[in-house]
């Protein structure tokens, strides 16, 4: 019975462990290039009718130190998302690349560890964004409409959504230098 | 039972270590509500935790229960499917948490449920009765307890995808086919 006690005991305790490593290394400067994002991100959102949500990473990657994520209550087919996605993106990249409290994180980063954060730009891997579309109550539009687009690795996804069980399915995943490159 | 009862404390204590950014509290209730539909269900709450970096992406959640003394992995499966969508179904239908999830609706791997099956002696049931069943990464698996080793053993593992198709199956055949 006490390696069960132990067992259950370290199963929970463990999921403490990822808070505790994520709070050791902080910059003085991650503060105010999140208060600059987030600022940014609700300004977009009004720009573009979108609700700003949150200024974290909301994404699978691990890599990523910069990403934004906006709800949407506007249906869009996959054509007009990617027209948005296009110009919001660029409009995203822009900032990160200009904004004086962003560009002054990355410095810090780079002289922290300048094998690991290489440029004092954000480099598009470690840049996400993610917009979901959710009708007013909270469902998802169904196919033909997109229900989820997001930038991680360097590639865009696009997800529409099934309409018994809401789930999301891959539609199209194009690489950042895919779209740009199209876009020449 | 002493022993019992030090192991829900520590996993209660460990679990209120998490520092939880709840949307208005919102995830608490739902919580609250699965747990309640468990505990209809014979089930008891032992303590969980939730991993909650920004978006709501895993939830871990010990149950015990002294109601059923299962023998064959189907009946396990039965019980285990049938406490999992209770659990996670506030969680599903709760549209102030909707985009809170990582996952919508949320999926195999994002809850981590175990259940351990005990006597009424408060000690798990030793084969041919099963003990524990546990999902994680998309894995359930079903354990014996072995008495003389004080430890559990993996009689049987599925992927979760293939847990939930057979009970929807069973369930659409009880059903007589009908959705």
């Amino acid at each position: 019975m006490k390696k069960i006690a132990m067992m259950i005991a370290l199963f929970f305790a463990s999921s403490c462990a990822h808070v505790e490593r994520s709070m050791k290394f902080d910059f003085p400067e991650r503060e105010p290039c999140r208060a600059s994002m987030t600022k940014w991100g609700q300004a977009e959102a009004r720009a573009s009718q979108m609700t700003f949500f949150m200024n974290e990473n909301v994404t699978d990657s691990p890599d990523v130190l910069f990403c934004l994520s906006f709800l949407d209550d506007h249906k869009k087919t996959l054509d007009e998302a990617k027209a948005f996605v296009r110009g919001f993106f660029a409009r995203y990249v822009a900032f990160l690349e200009t904004d004086p409290a962003v560009l002054a994180y990355c410095q810090s980063l780079n002289t922290f560890n300048s094998a690991w954060f290489p440029s004092t730009k954000p480099r598009e891997g470690m840049i996400a964004f993610k917009i979901a579309y959710w009708d007013k109550e909270m469902n998802r539009y169904p196919s033909p409409y997109i229900s989820e687009v997001v930038f991680a690795e360097r590639t865009f996804f696009y997800y529409d959504a099934d309409p018994a069980t809401g789930e999301l399915h891959l539609v199209l995943k194009e690489r950042y230098k895919d779209l740009f490159k199209k876009k020449a | 039972m002493k022993k019992i009862g030090m192991v829900l404390l520590c996993a209660c204590m460990a679990s209120c270590a998490v520092p939880i950014k709840t949307p208005d509290g919102v995830l608490t209730t739902v919580l609250h509500e699965g747990n309640r539909d468990l505990e209809r269900a014979g089930f008891i709450a032992g303590g969980q935790s939730v991993v909650y970096p920004n978006t709501l992406r895993h939830v871990r959640c010990a149950f015990r229960t002294h109601d059923y003394a299962l023998k064959s992995v189907e009946d396990c499966r039965r019980v285990y499917m049938k406490a999992f969508l209770d659990f996670t179904r506030p969680i599903n239908e709760s549209k102030k948490l909707r985009p809170y999830l990582h996952h919508y609706p949320v999926t195999g791997d994002m809850i981590e449920l175990d259940i351990i099956f005990l006597d009424a002696k408060e000690v798990p049931f030793t084969s041919p009765e099963f003990a524990r069943i546990h999902n994680q990464n998309g894995v359930i698996s079903y354990y014996f307890w072995n008495k003389q080793t004080d430890q559990f053993t993996i009689q049987h593992a599925e992927p979760f995808e293939t847990a939930k198709k057979l009970y929807e199956k069973e369930l659409l055949e009880a059903r007589g086919g009908k959705k």
